[in-house]
């Protein structure tokens, strides 16, 4: 148990080493570099300031010797300093990362809090037009693109209803409890949808393993009561595939809400690291994406440790050696 | 019910056919789509027919409703918004089928060599495909799509050809969307190599290559369409999320992602202008998914009939 799971994290830590070095490269690569843009702003800048100002941040070193130097400081806790807010990237990144961790987690318990009902009711009534009917919806969810969505949602709600607010945080000047939530329904729904349509049918497939086999008949002849076998055998063993579903999405939930941020201008780090990528702010993009691999990283390495850890079944050395 | 199986009269490829005609929602969709390709590739067709250019901009009609000449109206510019809806699908699809055949193919080839070597070479790619599969993909398809090819050293008759946009969306996607097939194939293989079939030929003497192409290849053919039919969908969302965010395919080239950023800007004007590319997107996307779960129940000879 404890050598699987140090070497998964030891496995989890070399990708997200790789991944420091190849986002480095390919931040590097976008266009532009800070001390051109530094020379496009401010007309006095001759170009002997500029080549000074380049050798003094080090720009004129070649790529890996500068990956080497970040990385240095990276370590010590120094991530540079954010163009366009100039701030550390940490003080900036942190309060975006809440609020991204909030639209997540809420929109993550209302998805399951659907999924995991909606799923055992297919699984309990198989092919029948309830099942299809379900089966369409999440067909329709997981294939409706996100932005999309979220852009006729603010055409029916905000343009033509005017229910509610089409995007921001909170009303300038409001900001109690109330106002906040107003601005968190369509982002949370949209980004509940994007994601309840896999989770169900996971949920129901699952189920409907579970339910062939053989223990539940067992239970069913020796009498125990529907409810009791549906919670207590059924249940118990069909959520164990799902556990690992939800820490397998988080990539995808961080691409949903990174979306989702930008549809309803929500101050979220998906819509920090976009703005952060077309605006040039290398710093500020770089810890943006190595935090979202870090995550994503994260929760495929619990999804991995949970499965072994909660189901006894899958032995650690089965595991081994099937990977 | 019978205790003894009834001995199947039907070859495999009929009894496939069957469960596939009998998928109707995987039936419909190959026909819509089959359908919405042969009316994208005829918009020059219609071009001619009802008289309009689809590029050219007209600001004297501007925001027109439908009419014969415009069968759904006209955009910001005055152009045709079903021409461009059709020229639009031309490249979203293309886009879509061409990038998830790229991928199909890396797939294979990196998920054969995988299951084939065995060992060191089949840890080392399947940890490589594991940390792929870990990484958030859309932040990293916004930076693979914003990276300056004049920095990469690419000859400039490239960089600044007319159509970079789109051969660049299909390099970034195959890039990053090779693994489920490359993990399919791969235990595909593992399992064939056991067979005797392929024990055979390794006893007589095959050569791995011929193994390889041979007999492994076309037996692991069943999860590759599978999964190539399934990643068409998500390729053409990926594609018109990055279009949506001006990273993708570039104006005046119209694709369906690019034609909503527009659209958002004049929700409050002309909101239809931003309902039919995301329907079609939407269609097409769900489309290419019940023909891939369909194409699933048919091609695994392990479903029930």
């Amino acid at each position: 148990m404890v050598r699987f799971s140090a070497g998964r994290l030891l496995e989890s830590i070399v990708v997200l080493g790789v991944m420091t070095f190849v986002v480095y490269v390919l931040i590097g690569l976008m266009p532009g570099d800070p001390i051109d843009l530094m020379i496009a702003a401010d007309p006095n800048l001759t170009s002997a300031d500029a080549a000074r100002l380049k050798a003094l941040h080090g720009l004129d070193k070649p790529i890996v010797e500068r990956y080497w130097n970040w990385l240095s400081n990276a370590v010590q806790g120094d991530f540079g300093y954010s163009r366009t807010y100039t701030k550390p990237v940490l003080d900036v990144l942190f309060p975006r990362l809440g609020n991204t961790l909030l639209l997540m987690s809420l929109s993550l318990i209302f998805a399951l809090a659907l999924a995991v009902p909606i799923g055992i009711y297919a699984a309990l009534h198989p092919y029948s037009k309830t099942d299809y009917a379900i089966n369409m919806f999440c067909f329709a969810g997981i294939s409706i693109p996100s932005f999309w969505f979220a852009l006729l949602c603010i055409i029916l709600f905000a343009v033509h209803f005017e229910w509610l607010p089409a995007g921001g945080m909170e009303t300038v000047g409001r900001g109690d409890l109330l106002d906040r939530a107003q601005y968190m329904v369509m982002p949370i729904f949209v980004l509940t949808i994007s994601s309840v349509g896999s989770f169900t049918r996971f949920m129901r497939a699952s189920m409907v393993q579970t339910l062939r086999q053989d223990f539940i008949r067992t239970a069913r002849a020796k009498g125990v009561g529907t409810t009791r076998l549906l919670v207590g055998h059924a249940l118990r063993n069909a959520l164990l595939p799902l556990v690992t579903i939800v820490g397998l999405s988080f990539g995808n939930l961080f691409s949903g809400a990174l979306i989702t941020e930008i549809m309803f201008s929500w101050l979220g780090m998906g819509k920090m690291m976009y703005d952060a990528i077309l605006g040039n702010d290398f710093n500020l993009a770089l810890i943006g994406l190595l935090f979202a691999t870090g995550a994503t990283l994260l929760g495929n390495f619990l999804a991995d440790v949970s499965q072994v850890v909660l189901d006894p079944r899958v032995s650690f050395a089965s595991r081994e050696n099937e990977r | 019910m019978s205790v003894i199986a009834q001995p199947s009269l039907q070859s495999p490829t009929r009894r496939m056919w069957r469960r596939f005609l009998q998928h109707r929602l995987a039936l419909c969709s190959l026909i819509g789509l089959v359908f919405l390709c042969l009316l994208a590739m005829s918009a020059p067709l219609i071009e001619m027919l009802l008289g309009v250019d689809a590029n050219t901009a007209n600001l004297f009609a501007r925001f027109q409703g439908p009419s014969l000449q415009h069968p759904l109206g006209t955009d910001e510019l005055g152009r045709d918004l079903l021409l461009r809806l059709l020229y639009g699908g031309q490249v979203s699809l293309a886009v879509g089928i061409v990038a998830a055949l790229f991928s199909a193919v890396i797939g294979t080839v990196i998920g054969l060599i995988a299951g084939y070597q065995g060992g060191m070479v089949d840890r080392v790619l399947m940890r490589f495909n594991d940390a792929v599969i870990a990484l958030p993909l859309l932040p990293l398809l916004i930076v693979l799509a914003a990276v300056d090819l004049n920095k990469l050293g690419l000859p400039a008759s490239i960089v600044e050809s007319e159509n970079i946009s789109l051969y660049r969306i299909v390099v970034i996607i195959a890039l990053v969307g090779w693994n489920t097939v490359a993990r399919l194939v791969r235990a595909e293989t593992l399992a064939l190599r056991q067979r005797e079939f392929v024990r055979a030929a390794v006893a007589l003497g095959a050569p791995s290559r011929s193994i390889i192409l041979r007999h492994i290849l076309p037996n692991a053919v069943s999860p590759i369409i599978v999964a190539t039919t399934l990643s068409v969908g998500n390729i053409i969302l990926f594609e018109s999320i990055l279009s949506f965010l001006g990273l993708g395919i570039q104006p005046p080239t119209a694709s369906w992602g690019n034609m909503l950023t527009n659209a958002q800007e004049l929700i409050w004007s002309a909101p239809l202008l931003a309902v039919w590319p995301g329907l079609l997107i939407f269609i097409t996307v769900i489309a290419f998914n019940f023909l891939g779960d369909g194409l699933q129940d048919a091609l695994d000879p392990r479903a029930l009939d």
